[in-house]
């Protein structure tokens, strides 16, 4: 079990291409760290440095409280686990798990008791003695983890270990990856572009984007304070809507304009902003889908923040509804999450209320949020 | 020529008796020792004709051991001195890489059967003697090694190898590594793949280096067995250009790519020009093309390459409405597909990757 500290972490590849910039992260004893950010973010990156197989450029990693940038990755302490979780076709179960640990030469004994250990963990004993292709893709998945577990590391690395596969087995899978890190009590650092798998597994979130961290935080943090629209955009489905408003003031107060819409932004907001120097300008307005209400009684409870639609399409989703609505100023359609009860259809012109006090608000220029927690 | 590690040692040890600056390149002109020297050198024509006559170039002194396949000696000086100790040191190697087949064990018996240098009557006689059965199925599965230490590289090959299931490792030199696969049901040929990635994995786990492994095809009897060698490395060679994301290639499964490999130059030019041009540059830019691939990835399958990406499945759709409109073709349409992926593949045959074999 150990820490492990990224301090001004570079990656510069030959011909000048920076792949992570300035990675900074202190990741304690146990904890569970989620990287994510779609494609070419430099979170794989990030972890390949970690595991030694790619060189760092600039900064320093610790594992624990020693320097490991030029420690070889057999001497790291790390064990990875790949979401190609190849396994050898015709070895049994046993000799899968066991293999990398007959190639270091650990006596035999120890074998045995490590490969039981982790097989009685992950809940695969009675297959030790199958070869891989009698058992199903999340059997299989497990043997992988069972291999990684076996070498007893300090920090478990797992690089999209999931995606590989199908959408039932990877939901099962999730929850069992959690489970194991609470048997094991070990640090894990994981990557994954699928931001659910990051809410739902990690008890830290780092979101990367072009190489850069954009937020490093708790799960419902991310979802209620993104640092910017970057992040506001990424967690969350469906994505936050956003909108580019004027915020005007006048005898009413402050409003956000868009089109032929006026949304009143409440007294409390306002007092969140970091500056006043926004009333007057243009900003980006964000409100996430289950924020938008069709339901009588929220629009009459708050008149000054609904707005004229035209319901374009409606997907019923058993236990709840989206509804794909068109607006004045906006050109692509706002999605809301309303009640399965919901009356709308297809074609429908409706009003619809926004609940104002969980709306976002971001710079127009620099895209960072312009509201204090 | 064959050298294995052990004979590289031998070699480094008559060098540093030499009391002059000397190294020793492969046939390709690139240095095997000194060991820490990874120069190439493009080796003059009359020397490649003519290796055991030494030849004073540029005030070095050349020479080549003998074989169809010499490693060149290069000397510093050019004084008739350094020519006699050319020759001595020429043939010094030439005792050391000689294959003494009367006395060749299992793996260097393998190794002569898979780079042609028996055959016949000779080959049968080797075979009987380590008990190689003549008439098993067999393929071979190449590893081509960077900066992975050999004998590493043989550890983990032993431990996969089922010896008594008729599986042989040899060491062909000192980039090459083969393991000769005994396979008794068509199940083993199925599982072959997978083999591959599991060894693949292996080495990124313990080396931290991945490593390029080629499969030939199964061959019925032993004399045709250095046929699969080559194939095996042939679908390294091809692999690396066409399939550039991984590491393990399957001779039989690179056919269009084999075919594509085969299209002259500038033929394979014109064509990928036709659609990758001025006009397309901006179209076809990083994303667009990352696109793409992870589309024909996905079996055109719109869901799961938009879940893959990270893109919504509507900006998946407009991104290839967007290519239908320039360039005329609906890639979700299996023979525009195909025209397209045929396209492209052909510009990755300019592919500046130099071949490894």
């Amino acid at each position: 079990m150990a820490s492990v500290s990224l301090k001004h972490i570079y990656k510069i590849y030959q011909g000048g291409v920076t792949a992570v910039s300035d990675f900074t992260l202190d990741i304690e004893d146990k904890e569970f760290v989620v990287l994510v950010g779609p494609s070419g973010c430099g979170k794989s990156t990030t972890l390949r440095m970690v595991a030694g197989l790619e060189d760092i450029s600039e900064g320093e990693l610790y594992i624990g409280d020693r320097l490991v940038n030029d420690v070889a990755p057999k001497d790291r302490d790390i064990a990875m686990v790949f979401q190609n979780y190849a396994l050898y076709p015709h070895m049994t179960v046993f000799d899968n798990m066991a293999f990398g640990l007959k190639l270091r030469k650990t006596p035999k004994q120890e074998i045995e008791r490590r490969v039981h250990e982790a097989a009685k963990v992950l809940d695969i004993e009675h297959l030790l003695n199958r070869k891989p292709k009698a058992l199903s893709g999340g059997q299989r998945q497990r043997v992988a983890l069972g291999r990684a577990i076996v070498r007893e590391p300090k920090v478990f690395l797992m690089d999209e270990p999931l995606s590989n596969l199908d959408a039932k087995l990877r939901v099962q899978m999730r929850t069992e990856i959690t489970k194991l890190h609470q048997r094991l009590q070990t640090t894990f650092i994981y990557v994954t572009h699928d931001q659910t798998e990051a809410m739902t597994m990690g008890s830290r979130i780092v979101v990367m984007k072009d190489g850069f961290v954009q937020q490093v935080d708790s799960p419902q943090n991310l979802y209620d304070y993104p640092t910017n629209l970057f992040v506001a955009g990424f967690i969350g489905t469906p994505q936050m809507n956003f909108f580019k408003v004027k915020l005007v003031k006048d005898s009413g107060g402050v409003y956000a304009v868009f089109g032929d819409n006026k949304v009143k932004v409440p007294q409390g907001k306002l007092q969140k902003f970091i500056s006043d120097s926004y009333i007057g300008k243009e900003v980006y307005m964000g409100i996430r889908p289950e924020n938008i209400h069709d339901e009588e009684a929220f629009m009459s409870a708050s008149p000054e923040t609904c707005i004229d639609v035209s319901v374009e399409i409606v997907e019923l989703m058993g236990s709840e509804t989206y509804l794909y609505l068109k607006t004045s100023g906006k050109d692509d359609n706002i999605v809301a999450r309303v009640d399965p009860r919901s009356t709308a259809r297809g074609g429908d012109k409706i009003r619809v209320a926004f609940d104002a006090n969980r709306m976002h608000f971001f710079d127009a220029d620099t895209e960072s949020t312009i509201l204090e927690r | 020529m064959y050298l294995d590690h052990r004979v590289i040692a031998k070699i480094a040890r008559v060098l540093s008796r030499v009391k002059m600056n000397v190294m020793l390149l492969d046939n390709n002109g690139q240095v095997i020792l000194p060991e820490d020297n990874h120069r190439e050198f493009t080796l003059p024509e009359v020397i490649r004709q003519n290796p055991e006559q030494p030849l004073v170039y540029g005030g070095f002194t050349l020479i080549g051991t003998e074989g169809a396949q010499p490693l060149f000696l290069v000397l510093e000086g050019d004084s008739p001195e350094v020519s006699n100790c050319a020759v001595l040191t020429a043939e010094l190697v030439n005792m050391l890489t000689r294959v003494d087949l009367p006395h060749a064990d299992r793996e260097q018996s393998m190794r002569c059967i898979l780079r042609e240098e028996v055959e016949g009557a000779e080959l049968e006689s080797l075979a009987l003697e380590h008990a190689i059965p003549l008439d098993k199925s067999r393929l071979v599965l190449l590893l081509h090694l960077n900066n992975v230490d050999t004998e590493l590289a043989l550890s983990i090959l032993s431990n996969v190898a089922n010896e008594e299931a008729g599986d042989v490792v040899v060491e062909m030199d000192r980039h090459t590594v083969v393991l000769v696969k005994q396979l008794d049901d068509q199940g083993d040929y199925d599982e072959i793949e997978q083999l591959g990635l599991a060894i693949e994995s292996t080495f990124v786990n313990e080396t931290s280096h991945p490593v390029y492994i080629g499969i030939g095809e199964p061959k019925r009897q032993l004399p045709q067995l250095y046929e699969s060698f080559r194939e095996a490395r042939r679908a390294i060679d091809v692999g690396r250009v066409y399939r550039t994301e991984k590491y393990v290639f399957v001779y039989r499964k690179l056919l269009l790519e084999r075919f594509l490999a085969d299209v002259p130059a500038d033929m394979r030019a014109r064509y990928n020009q036709m659609m990758f041009n001025r006009k397309t540059a901006r179209l076809f830019n990083e994303e667009m093309v990352h696109t793409i691939e992870k589309f024909f990835e996905n079996s055109l399958n719109l869901s799961e390459t938009a879940r893959q990406i990270y893109i919504h499945r509507n900006t998946l759709v407009y991104r290839l409405d967007k290519v239908q409109r320039m360039i005329g073709l609906d890639l979700r349409d299996f023979d525009d597909a195909v025209t397209f992926k045929m396209m492209m593949l052909l510009g990755k045959s300019g592919s500046d990757r130099p071949k490894l074999y």
